[in-house]
């Protein structure tokens, strides 16, 4: 049979005191997630409704882009595509006839292009509406 | 870039009109919205904190509680 040992405690109000403190801090540690909890559940909703907000802008702007004369505008644009794709054109040609080092650049290029198709499709999309945006400015200043 | 004279038919004009006002409230709904995000933002970062402060507090208890114990076991 095995013998039971007692050890005294010097000061046990004090260990208690902190035990019970301890608790009540855990306590309101579970009343912060809790609460917490809630916190993000405002945000959620509230970043649905930031969503709701822009989407009702874009379509705002889309209209308002219908309304105003594009005429001009399209003209404009069809000459800046033509132009870039001229660019385009006579960089390819330039490629075909230099060098090694061109080469890698292009298979540095074709690796983004590949790493960019990773990418989500509204991502895509909204590069894509960035990029016109900016060509038009471009072709504006 | 050539400046040519732009003409707008007046009922388009009356609903670009109409557009923007709507673009301008929304754009304000937009942003309260977003400063209300970030409210809560700040109440959440508030709350991580003291959740922080609270875990530390308990951590002394418990390390006072056993330095006691392990004194007196010595």
């Amino acid at each position: 049979m095995e013998e039971t040992f007692f050890v005294k405690i010097d000061d046990p109000n004090s260990i208690r005191i902190k035990l019970l403190e301890s608790s009540k801090l855990i306590l309101h540690t579970i009343r912060i997630e809790k609460k917490l909890e809630d916190i993000r559940k405002r945000k959620l909703s509230q970043i649905t409704v930031l969503k709701t907000h822009t989407k009702e802008l874009e379509f705002l702007m889309a209209r308002f882009e219908e309304l105003l004369p594009h005429q001009e505008l399209f003209k404009k644009e069809v000459d800046t595509i033509k132009k870039s794709l001229k660019k385009t054109v006579e960089v390819k040609d330039k490629k075909v006839k230099g060098k090694v080092v061109e080469a890698k650049e292009v298979q540095v290029k074709s690796k983004i292009v590949e790493m960019s198709k990773e990418k989500p499709k509204e991502v895509d999309k909204i590069s894509s509406a960035l990029a016109e945006i900016e060509k038009k400015l471009r072709s504006l200043q | 870039m050539t400046e040519n004279n732009v003409f707008i038919k007046i009922e388009n004009y009356n609903e670009i009109l109409d557009v923007l006002d709507l673009f301008k409230k929304k754009l304000h709904d937009t942003q309260n919205t977003l400063d209300e995000i970030v409210k809560i933002r700040i109440e959440e970062e508030e709350e991580i904190n003291s959740w922080k402060a609270n875990l530390e507090q308990v951590q002394n208890e418990i390390n006072k509680v056993s330095k006691n114990l392990f004194e007196m076991n010595n």
